[in-house]
């Protein structure tokens, strides 16, 4: 089945905030003094999903979203993932 | 149902406010579409840094203690102990770094698109001066960790400030410094870091917002393209700015994740005498400047004497230059100015960096400064020229690559021109020495050497194919 372009748009939105949701959940519960690189790179992939959500809510339609800065969005919350599973440390 | 109720209720209770208050017919009205680009915001995305500064600083002074006794070891616990410390502290920091270079851009950019021009004079005054409290900001703040990078690179700036002309120097260092004990250093920093400047930057932010409500954001130098829309302030504009902020403080916070800052060495006459000192990377381009052998001495004066000079021609420019055209494709001579400035603050930095301690040779400054700036000019030159061809119907408009191709269209004539300019090159760089000086030096006057003799090339091979084709057209 193929999604309408606006379902698609629907679709992303919604996944940006679960994972706005579940990220700010997860923040709550990082060590602040041993995992400081970790809550980084969370807070950082939080902004950067916020980024992302108003770009793609305020656009009039799914058409003007343009689809690399999407794509740069989406490498950047890759990145900043494995960075903050890969190297959680941070404290000098 | 209940939805639209609640919804009634906020909007009663926003129209109350703002009934009250009234943002919507000051800070809050709608704005033209073109301002919805990240160059209007460079200001504002200044501010913001501020306040990150603000709430990362207040976080630090929870822990801080400006003694000298006390000074290091509180940051050092704030970055080993406390919880988030390395990150607040590093943050801290970038963003201080963040804001001076966004000060640079808003200023650089401003200048370009003639953001000074009446009626924005005096917001251009406001904003130089907002521009001196960021550096003040950056120095005050970088000596209180008393490293010795921090307190050996405050000495130089404050030795540069001492040594300016007449009684201004001695006057300034006693007002930032105090009499000369590290304790009073200290002290007078600190209150400066954490009580003048902000109070000052916020009266000049306030007074600068100000006068933007009543003038709005200046339309584009190039001219507006269509009709101009005006964009309601929320949802839009708020949203837009929104964006803006998440990805700047997402860059920044990234950053400070990926690369923390480890403290030097707590600063004592000890490790002092071990360390070659050097200001902070926004003071470096003046302190190359200052290397120069010409500036030994007593003339050290003069080059700050001119320094200050050019500040304050700076300040001014919107009563010097009071013509209207504001588009920098009809102002030669501004932008070319502009550029050559902004290449040789970038090229002495880097110089700087690389040379640290260093006397710079008289005839290496001379090379590599003068060097920017001729090819600048001649770049600048061809540029214009080009342009005006184009326009005359001499060359096909937007073709600047194949203008730049144009020596490998006249093989004989670039054979020549490259055999005379490669011995002269080679005769000028042996009768400077250039041959012994460091790496760096040769490097940077092998580059000028090159893109100033094949850009010399172009334009003159160009020159003569050019006036061969005004001829054609002549006859």
């Amino acid at each position: 089945m193929r999604l309408h372009e606006e379902g698609v748009r629907v679709l992303l939105s919604a996944t940006l905030v679960a994972f706005l949701a579940v990220f700010a959940v997860y923040l709550w519960f990082v060590d602040l003094l041993s995992s400081q690189r970790e809550f980084g790179a969370f807070l950082t992939a939080e902004l950067v999903a916020f980024a992302m959500l108003v770009y793609i809510s305020t656009k009039p339609d799914y058409d003007a979203v343009k689809k690399s800065w999407v794509l740069t969005g989406c490498i950047a919350l890759v990145l900043l993932l494995t960075l903050a599973f890969l190297f959680p440390g941070g404290r000098p | 149902m209940r939805r639209a109720a609640v919804s009634r209720s906020v909007q009663k209770v926003a129209e109350w406010i703002d009934s009250r208050v009234g943002l919507t017919n000051t800070m809050l009205r709608p704005g033209p579409d073109y301002s919805l680009n990240v160059f209007y915001w460079l200001g504002a995305l200044m501010v913001m840094a501020f306040i990150l500064q603000g709430i990362t600083g207040l976080l630090m002074l929870l822990y801080y203690t400006p003694t000298v006794s006390e000074a290091y070891s509180s940051t050092l616990f704030i970055v080993r102990y406390v919880p988030l410390g390395s990150l607040i502290e590093t943050i801290h920091l970038y963003s201080a770094y963040a804001m001076i270079l966004l000060a640079f851009m808003h200023l650089i950019r401003g200048y370009f698109v003639s953001a000074q021009k009446k009626p924005r004079e005096l917001m251009w005054v406001v904003g130089m001066l907002m521009g001196l409290v960021v550096l003040g900001f950056g120095l005050t703040g970088y000596l209180l960790p008393w490293t010795v990078v921090s307190k050996s690179a405050t000495d130089v700036t404050i030795g540069m400030i001492s040594l300016m002309p007449g009684q201004l120097g001695p006057a300034l260092k006693f007002l930032i410094a105090g009499p000369g004990s590290d304790a009073s250093e200290l002290a007078r920093f600190f209150d400066l870091h954490v009580v003048l400047l902000p109070a000052v930057f916020v009266v000049l932010v306030v007074f600068k917002m100000y006068m933007f409500e009543t003038h709005g954001a200046a339309e584009p130098a190039t001219g507006l393209k269509g009709e101009v829309r005006d964009i309601p302030w929320f949802p839009n504009i708020f949203l837009y700015f929104s964006m803006l902020s998440a990805i700047f403080l997402a860059l920044l916070i990234a950053v400070s994740a990926v690369f923390p800052i480890s403290l030097p060495p707590e600063f004592t006459p000890a490790t002092a005498s071990a360390y070659t000192p050097q200001p902070e990377w926004y003071f470096l381009w003046i302190y190359q400047i200052l290397k120069f052998s010409v500036f030994e001495g007593p003339w050290i004066t003069v080059a700050l004497g001119l320094a200050t000079i050019f500040l304050a021609l700076l300040t001014l420019l919107p009563f010097l230059d009071r013509r209207s055209e504001r588009n920098p494709a009809r102002r030669p001579i501004y932008t070319t100015l502009g550029v050559i400035v902004v290449v040789e603050v970038v090229v002495l930095t880097i110089w700087g960096y690389f040379t640290p301690g260093q006397v710079i040779p008289d005839s290496d400054a001379a090379i590599i400064t003068g060097g920017v700036a001729v090819v600048i000019s001649i770049i600048s030159c061809i540029t214009y020229r080009t342009r005006n061809q184009s326009a005359f119907g001499l060359m096909r408009a937007g073709s600047f690559t194949a203008f730049m191709g144009t020596p490998f269209r006249a093989p004989a004539l670039t054979s020549v021109f490259v055999i005379l300019l490669a011995v002269s090159s080679a005769s000028f760089a042996t009768s400077v020495n250039l041959t012994a000086s460091p790496w760096s030096t040769m490097f940077f006057s092998s580059l000028t050497i090159a893109v100033l003799s094949f850009l010399a090339m172009v334009f003159v091979v160009r020159q003569l194919s050019v006036s061969h084709k005004l001829r054609e057209v002549q006859q």
